[in-house]
């Protein structure tokens, strides 16, 4: 089967480069979770925002576990994007198939060995590159 | 726990509601631990045209400006960034075209730069962001806080206007300002002494733009769990950012009143007391001339 687009909470736009890196026929698919949103106690304004969003950008919603989703659908590749939150990045260790993940548009270079233990020290090297066009920018 | 279903008897709903209450009739049925009593839905609606409607409102100078009072310029761009339907790069870019100088815009970028520098420790920290980054330092123990939020404060019925209002925006729009987030989360912790993981879960509930990242290191910071004090404020600071329609009466927010040195030691009375600010600043010339 064809490549898949696996949509999640954190980027629900077709702006965001996964959608560009994968192939044009690709799917769209976003995995409901109904135990994960059980576990996050979200409340019925927070489902029926994301929902609108997913609505929105026409992708398919399937009810279940994303990665059980993903895997009943003998995809050969999937496409996400990157997540700090680590559900998701559990679930993308789940699926059976190739998985790329796609960072978002770079906002602020920073080194890997800043002290992130208060935002200042953080802001003193993002804003170096911060305050500069994106395409100005590079990944770090 | 839900079964896991076959691929064939999954529900598909790649196509629109007809309507928006179709939507949330939708929204109840693929979400089934949501109770019958939650029943309310924001007037911010999800997908792009919100997100490029409030983009347009963008304005950096009045932002800089007066993004502290609660009828500020703020865009409530937040549920929008939180859920990636645009993204901070997309944003940033939108602020640099709407002014002259880069410095005009700083003021706006720097707080979304917030978010960024939240989801880079995020990813750092994992789970491991509930728990508390540091001790409290409020001259209490983590035991000595709640570990649950009292009932008053679910019902918005704490007696003190100014935060019942705001646990009601929150409850029945799914936003609130800022400032008025860390005073109401300053007014759990410190006020009512409960645990910042009860408050942060009760906002991560609410909020459109809740995000685990954001709300649990800022709560963290007004619990003083990520940061070097406490923060709290007093009635005379909420009457100088609130706009009239918040009720700052004095009548009606009596346990907020008071000096900050009063408060500090009703707060915390295990600490030292701290420095009147006529002496700080007497210290601070002293030192100037030095």
């Amino acid at each position: 089967m064809s490549a898949i687009v696996w949509v999640h909470w954190e980027a629900l736009s077709e702006d965001h480069p996964v959608f560009s890196a994968a192939p044009d026929d690709a799917r769209r698919i976003f995995g409901w979770d109904a135990d994960d949103l059980a576990r996050r106690d979200w409340s019925l304004k927070r489902c029926v925002f994301v929902l609108e969003c997913l609505e929105d950008m026409g992708v398919e919603i399937m009810e279940g576990r994303p990665s059980d989703v993903l895997n009943d659908l003998n995809s050969s590749s999937v496409f996400t994007a990157t997540s700090p939150d680590p559900y998701i990045r559990q679930e993308i260790t789940k699926i059976e198939a190739d998985v790329s993940v796609i960072k978002a548009e770079p906002f602020a270079s920073v080194p890997e060995n800043v002290d992130m233990k208060r935002f200042f020290r953080y802001w003193n090297k993002a804003k170096k590159t911060v305050l500069l066009p994106t395409e100005n920018q590079t990944y770090s | 726990m839900t079964q896991p279903r076959p691929a064939n008897d999954r529900v598909h709903l790649g196509q629109d509601s007809p309507d928006r209450q179709a939507l949330i009739e939708r929204a109840r049925h693929l979400s089934p631990h949501l109770s019958p009593d939650d029943t309310h839905v924001s007037p911010i609606r999800g997908g792009r045209e919100g997100a490029d409607e409030r983009l347009s409102w963008v304005d950096p100078i009045a932002y800089g400006r007066t993004r502290n009072h609660l009828d500020g310029a703020v865009t409530q761009l937040s549920p929008f960034i939180r859920h990636g339907v645009v993204s901070l790069a997309q944003v940033r870019d939108r602020v640099l075209s709407s002014v002259g100088s880069a410095s005009q815009a700083e003021k706006m970028i720097q707080q979304l730069a917030w978010r960024d520098y939240w989801q880079r420790l995020y990813a750092e920290m994992g789970e491991t962001i509930w728990e508390d980054c540091e001790a409290y330092k409020t001259g209490f123990q983590r035991d000595d806080y709640a570990d649950e939020l009292p009932e008053d404060i679910l019902n918005a019925d704490t007696g003190v206007a100014a935060m019942d209002m705001f646990i009601h925006e929150l409850v029945t729009t799914g936003w609130l300002h800022n400032h008025a987030r860390l005073y109401l989360a300053s007014y759990i912790c410190h006020f009512r002494r409960v645990k910042w993981q009860a408050g942060a879960r009760f906002f991560l509930k609410h909020l459109l733009d809740g995000d685990v990242a954001s709300n649990n290191l800022s709560w963290q910071w007004v619990a003083s769990t990520f940061a070097n004090k406490p923060y709290y404020f007093n009635l005379e600071n909420l009457q100088k950012f609130s706009g009239s329609h918040v009720d700052t009466s004095y009548h009606n927010n009596k346990p907020l009143a008071g000096t900050y040195e009063a408060l500090h030691l009703t707060l915390f009375p295990n600490l030292d007391p701290p420095v009147p600010q006529a002496a700080q600043q007497t210290k601070q010339k002293k030192r100037r001339r030095s």
